[in-house]
């Protein structure tokens, strides 16, 4: 046999802290990736007027996020369905009252593909299939016919969202409310 | 069926003779095609439907440069919905749009929801830039006998309609994926990052139902007698009326003799234009021929947009 390949241990553990350590590892691991990120600011600290600048400022400026906050995330959704605008707080207590979303959200934690897919067939008026239509727009079923419509890249509900996919997202949602061309040839 | 061929009244057989004769129009640029006089890319061939009696000032084709010869054309603001800005050169502050601003190469245009913007490229394209849409015009130019347009579109949504004008087109679309040239066809240019680039069929009557309906806003503008040499003071509306409203009067069919269109060159008031909907347009009356139609005059540096 060749020495070479044979089995190795790691130098300074022992037999009996191996074992504990390696558990611990995965254990942070999968901490870790459960965790949700958080960043720092949200592009609507910046860009919530509701002036016609500081609205366009505010596209621009999740068109360009790796991650949308939830803070980005309800003042477009917001803004998109023609709610008023206004503190995270103001626009939170508008997401409840529509049943946009039921728990308490992070304001720069990366927001939740799910609850964003829920919030869109809620406002569009999206039926759904007949799962969703039997057990209503719970975010999986929401989730799942909006990738089934390629409005989205195949996520699933834990999933963070990009700016540029929240845009494409709701651009396709007026085309379907405004009745756009191109979107009703899609469906057919 | 005979009683209601009796009922029609002077005013419908108007209309459908009015129909009828477009149909023609559109027969005739169709033969043309088939037979290879395709008037998109050779200047020198003639346009399709252009009038046997036409003038000079009437003729459907917009001039060549010298060869070698570059000049930077422009865009104009035809309509507007909603929100939309535009960042008229780099790192400078984005500035509200407004019907007739006039843009040059190197704009960026920003849409917001529920919004539109079109405009007029050069001589030759009509863009409506839709809904959530950012889309920059990094060149218009016409070098020699080629119009060359770029857009460039970070995302959104555009109908985009480049006619034929006598010159060769060269319009081309570039997005994050993918780069795509429009040839004299009307096309709706799609990218978002979960579709990517998508072309759907262009709303064509949208389209040119703005481009009327932005001929018709100009003629109010001039109605009335004026002392210039120029049929419109702004040069960009000008270039306009050049190469969209003369286009569409070369369209029409050829007048028969004796018609009092054919009673003196450059008779634009006298044009079937009144019949296709748009109210007389202010030109030169009778024999008076146009003599510097993009010269000076009080239209400012007499460029074309």
């Amino acid at each position: 046999m060749d020495s070479r390949f044979s089995a190795s241990r790691a130098p300074g553990l022992s037999n009996g802290l191996a074992a504990p350590a390696v558990t611990l590892l995965m254990a942070l691991l999968l901490t870790a990736g459960c965790t949700r990120t958080t960043l720092k600011s949200s592009v609507a600290d910046a860009h919530g007027d509701t002036d016609e600048f500081a609205e366009m400022d505010f596209w621009d400026g999740i068109a360009a996020a790796p991650i949308v906050t939830n803070h980005d995330a309800l003042h477009a959704l917001i803004l998109s369905f023609g709610h008023k605008a206004g503190d995270f707080r103001s626009e939170l207590a508008l997401a409840r009252k529509r049943a946009w979303v039921n728990e308490a959200l992070a304001v720069n934690e990366s927001a939740r593909i799910g609850w964003i897919a829920r919030a869109v067939c809620m406002e569009t008026g999206i039926k759904g299939n007949l799962t969703m239509r039997m057990f209503g727009p719970r975010e999986r079923y929401a989730l799942i016919h909006l990738n089934n419509r390629r409005w989205l890249p195949n996520m699933s509900p834990e999933q963070a969202v990009s700016g540029a996919v929240l845009i494409a997202l709701l651009s396709r949602a007026e085309d379907l409310q405004t009745g756009a061309t191109d979107e009703i040839e899609e469906d057919a | 069926m005979m009683s209601r061929l009796k009922t029609l009244r002077p005013s419908s057989l108007g209309v459908l003779l009015l129909l009828a004769s477009l149909a023609t129009a559109q027969d005739k640029g169709k033969t043309d095609k088939t037979t290879g006089t395709d008037g998109d890319d050779t200047a020198s061939s003639s346009s399709p439907g252009t009038s046997p009696g036409a003038t000079p000032e009437s003729s459907s084709k917009a001039e060549a440069l010298p060869k070698g010869t570059v000049k930077v054309l422009k865009a104009i603001v035809m309509k507007i919905q909603g929100i939309a800005q535009a960042r008229l050169k780099p790192k400078t502050k984005w500035v509200k749009l407004k019907v007739n601003d006039v843009l040059e190469p190197g704009a960026v245009i920003r849409t917001g929801r529920k919004s539109f913007v079109a405009l007029r490229i050069g001589k030759n394209a009509t863009v409506l830039i839709e809904r959530q849409s950012r889309i920059a015009i990094p060149t218009i130019l016409q070098d020699g006998d080629t119009l060359k347009t770029r857009l460039k579109m970070q995302f959104g949504k555009a109908d985009v309609k480049v006619d034929r004008v006598g010159l060769r087109n060269d319009f081309g679309v570039a997005t994050p994926t993918a780069t795509m040239a429009v040839r004299g066809s009307r096309t709706k240019l799609i990218w978002d990052p979960v579709r990517g680039f998508a072309i759907k069929t262009s709303e064509r009557n949208r389209l040119h139902a703005i481009e009327v309906a932005y001929a018709n806003s100009i003629s109010a503008l001039l109605s009335g007698g004026d002392g210039s040499s120029q049929r419109y003071q702004l040069p960009a509306v000008e270039a306009f009326y050049k190469t969209f409203i003369l286009p569409l009067l070369g369209s029409f069919p050829p007048a028969e003799p004796g018609d009092p269109r054919q009673s003196g060159p450059g008779n634009l008031t006298e044009s079937p234009i009144s019949a296709l909907g748009l109210p007389a347009l202010h030109g030169p009356r009778g024999n008076r021929k146009i003599t510097n139609v993009t010269g000076g005059g009080g239209g400012g540096e007499g460029q074309d947009p």
